[in-house]
């Protein structure tokens, strides 16, 4: 009885280790492609609706309407900014003027649907094409998605704002075409 | 002899443990490899994803959608919004609306939701009278492809979101 209750033991030990160990296998393989960072197919249906909004917003916000002499609301922006990076949701310089209004939209259309975006100018220069952060917000990561945006600056818009035209200058002396930025948008999820 | 064949008798549950582990893996196997099978039938994200996507932009993007006009994306008329929350609204004209918009076809069946919503998902203007709340309910089993725009509304110089829902 003793010698026959010794080999069960045994057997049942065994069987409940290997059940044990190729669950764990199995429970690390299905594991494994399941973290937030691999690519699948809805990874990449992410970045197709973040494109489609960056795309969007800036084509809302660089809007005329037909027959107006006004500035869109992008280039007002970019007419009365300083030139000084401001970094997260913090608010614009000078404080309450187009700039502020443009990046509290951003922050409204982006960052409150859990958007991070960095969005960065980028302007002609004698020595070749510079940049410079407008609103930043970190180091984006690899699966960040970018879209831009041109804008013709003349004489008239850069009037006021010598801020600026110490740091955007103004490629073309002769005419009242100022300078050509790219408003460049980077856009990921954390 | 037969004392080699007494010592051999406790190795039976090495034997066991390779058979039990054989027979388990290859019944995991087996079970990953079915559900893995079936699974591309069971679901249709993708393509309701895409349609949502196709949609949108007939909407945002075209004089026959919300757009005041082609060469004006994103930026929607309160007319056509009117218009378009009338049509999904009624049910004989959601059905020609769906026939419209490629949703409604001898092989395709699917239900489409549109709204206007301020970018905190709430309803524009109110919820009480919404301007563009329309078309079917999803039921929550129902696996739908959902896409946002950003739209500006030109009359009430708004920023707003547009949500069209897709399902089958």
């Amino acid at each position: 009885m003793i010698r026959n209750e010794k080999a069960q033991l045994y057997t049942i030990e065994a069987i409940a280790c290997a059940l044990l160990l190729v669950l764990v296998v199995i429970f690390v393989i299905k594991a494994a492609p399941m973290t937030p960072n691999s690519s699948s197919s809805s990874h990449q249906q992410i970045e197709v609706q973040l494109t489609s909004q960056g795309y969007d917003l800036l084509t809302v916000l660089d809007y005329v309407p037909e027959g107006s002499t006004d500035l869109s609301q992008l280039k007002q922006a970019i007419a009365s900014w300083n030139g000084m990076e401001f970094s997260g949701q913090a608010a614009v310089s000078p404080y309450g003027g187009p700039t502020n209004v443009t990046a509290n939209d951003f922050k409204e259309a982006l960052g409150d649907a859990g958007i991070v975006y960095n969005l960065e100018v980028f302007f002609n220069t004698s020595a070749g094409i510079s940049s410079r952060p407008m609103l930043w917000n970190g180091k984006p990561s690899d699966n960040a998605v970018i879209v831009s945006k041109s804008i013709v600056l003349n004489d008239e818009d850069m009037a006021i704002n010598t801020d600026l035209k110490s740091i955007i200058p103004d490629i073309d002396l002769g005419t009242k075409f100022y300078n050509i930025v790219e408003v460049k948008l980077t856009l990921w999820r954390m | 002899m037969v004392k080699l064949i007494v010592d051999d008798k406790a190795q039976v549950s090495l034997d066991y443990v390779i058979a039990v582990s054989i027979f388990i893996l290859s019944f995991f196997f087996l079970l990953s490899v079915i559900s893995n099978l079936f699974l591309p039938f069971q679901f249709n994200s993708d393509e309701t994803k895409s349609i949502a996507d196709r949609i949108s932009t007939i909407l945002v993007e075209t004089n026959n959608g919300i757009a005041i006009s082609d060469s004006s994306p994103n930026i929607v008329e309160e007319q056509k919004i009117m218009q378009l929350n009338d049509d999904l609204n009624d049910n004989v004209t959601y059905e020609i609306k769906r026939a419209q918009l490629g949703l409604l076809t001898s092989t395709l069946n699917y239900n489409i939701n549109v709204s206007l919503r301020y970018f905190n998902n709430t309803p524009y203007p109110s919820s009480i009278n919404p301007l563009l709340l329309a078309g079917a309910i999803p039921d929550e089993s129902s696996n739908l492809g959902k896409t946002v725009r950003i739209v500006y509304l030109s009359q009430d110089s708004k920023k707003l979101i547009l949500i069209v829902k897709v399902w089958l």
